[in-house]
């Protein structure tokens, strides 16, 4: 075999390494989400609609290291007809509504402190979208990507905390704008 | 068999060949099979045996950070919000094994809330009915500084997170609304001390 062969063989498998590790590692963060919002969102049965979880016990196995000191509600969206509408209500604990896109990225975070005059009132959006019509007095979120996953935590390390949590959590809203 | 026809027939090969072992180095980098991965691109952060990496769950961390949280904390919150320390080694740089009696101690965190949590080798909570798979303020009846004990059985008193089924485990250290000062100056932070009290197999 004439060396150009060898050095042409040897380039043909390095260049497969590379880019197949750089693929690897770049699509797994979106393929894990795509699995939560598969099942999480039973395959578009339960999209832009709030999900309760239950409290975290050692069966909780939806998603890697949940705290079993908090309580969540999770919202697979999807904004293919248009924005989506959240509502986070308060109670005298932390809570937080965060947005995360298809990418892992969390693009929007809002805790309880940051809410005057709560509920926190949130819609979703994509870029593009005409907002004239939605509420002004809301916050507007833009979505990088039109599928991604809204989760509420809240604190509920003692029994009066998941009591007020699981009150509180009555009241949030996931909907079509 | 023309030596042009052998020639693509390796070259195929080698192809092939690159794929399979970039897709399982992929996976292997930011610990996909277990372990660390890749040394190299580990968190960025590392003091007194806790390591994190402050551009979790932004757009700023690097891919390796994000495919590693993805595996192992999927969900997790940017900076702004909270931040997330990990280690799977006591003070003395011994694996965290269900086996050994642990002694976690520590004082006032600089955020508005926060807990410890033990996760098992697989990431999630150790198969146990203990309910006592954490610590944080609401839990902690000393005040300012506090401790607890990581060990299989429940304590006679005292704060306690129970590794009973837990194998391997790790712990991880969640800040919520850190403070300005914590954001700017993690290597400040007063991180838990994690002490091995002693093992089942050997006393120490």
């Amino acid at each position: 075999m004439k060396p150009v062969q060898i050095v042409i063989i040897l380039a043909v498998f390095l260049t497969a390494l590379v880019a197949t590790h750089l693929y690897t590692v770049r699509a797994f963060p979106r393929t894990e989400m795509d699995k939560v919002i598969e099942r999480v969102g039973r395959d578009g049965e339960r999209v832009n609609t709030l999900v309760h979880a239950q409290p975290i016990t050692n069966a909780s196995r939806n998603v890697v290291r949940p705290s079993p000191d908090l309580i969540y509600s999770i919202c697979v969206y999807d904004l293919s007809d248009g924005p989506v509408y959240l509502e986070m209500t308060l109670n005298e604990y932390y809570s937080s509504l965060s947005i995360f896109d298809n990418d892992t990225n969390n693009f929007f975070v809002v805790n309880d402190r940051e809410i005057e005059n709560g509920p926190g009132r949130v819609f979703l959006v994509e870029d593009g979208d005409d907002v004239s019509d939605l509420d002004p007095a809301a916050i507007k979120a833009t979505s990088p990507t039109r599928k991604g996953v809204a989760l509420i935590r809240r604190l509920a390390g003692s029994p009066e905390m998941l009591k007020a949590a699981q009150a509180a959590r009555q009241h949030d809203v996931c909907r079509p704008a | 068999m023309s030596k042009i026809f052998r020639f693509l027939l390796l070259a195929g090969f080698a192809a092939v060949a690159g794929l399979i072992v970039g897709a399982v180095s992929g996976l292997w980098s930011f610990g996909a099979f277990g372990g660390d991965g890749w040394d190299g691109q580990a968190y960025k952060f590392n003091a007194k045996g806790w390591s994190g990496d402050l551009a979790i769950g932004s757009r700023d961390a690097g891919p390796y950070t994000r495919a590693r949280i993805a595996k192992r904390g999927l969900l997790a919150l940017s900076r702004d919000e909270t931040i997330y320390f990990f280690r799977d080694r006591d003070d003395a740089g011994d694996r965290l094994v269900e086996t050994c009696r642990y002694r976690l101690t520590g004082g006032a965190m600089p955020a508005r809330w926060w807990s410890v949590t033990l996760y098992a080798e697989d990431d999630f909570l150790a198969l146990n009915d203990d309910n006592a798979h954490s610590v944080s303020p609401e839990k902690i009846s000393d005040g300012a500084d506090w401790q607890a004990v990581i060990q299989p059985s429940r304590p006679e008193n005292g704060a306690w997170i129970s590794s009973k089924e837990a194998g391997p485990f790790n712990l991880t250290l969640r800040l919520y609304n850190p403070s300005d000062a914590a954001l700017e100056r993690p290597e400040d932070i007063p991180f838990p001390d994690l002490t091995k009290i002693y093992c089942q197999e050997s006393q120490s």
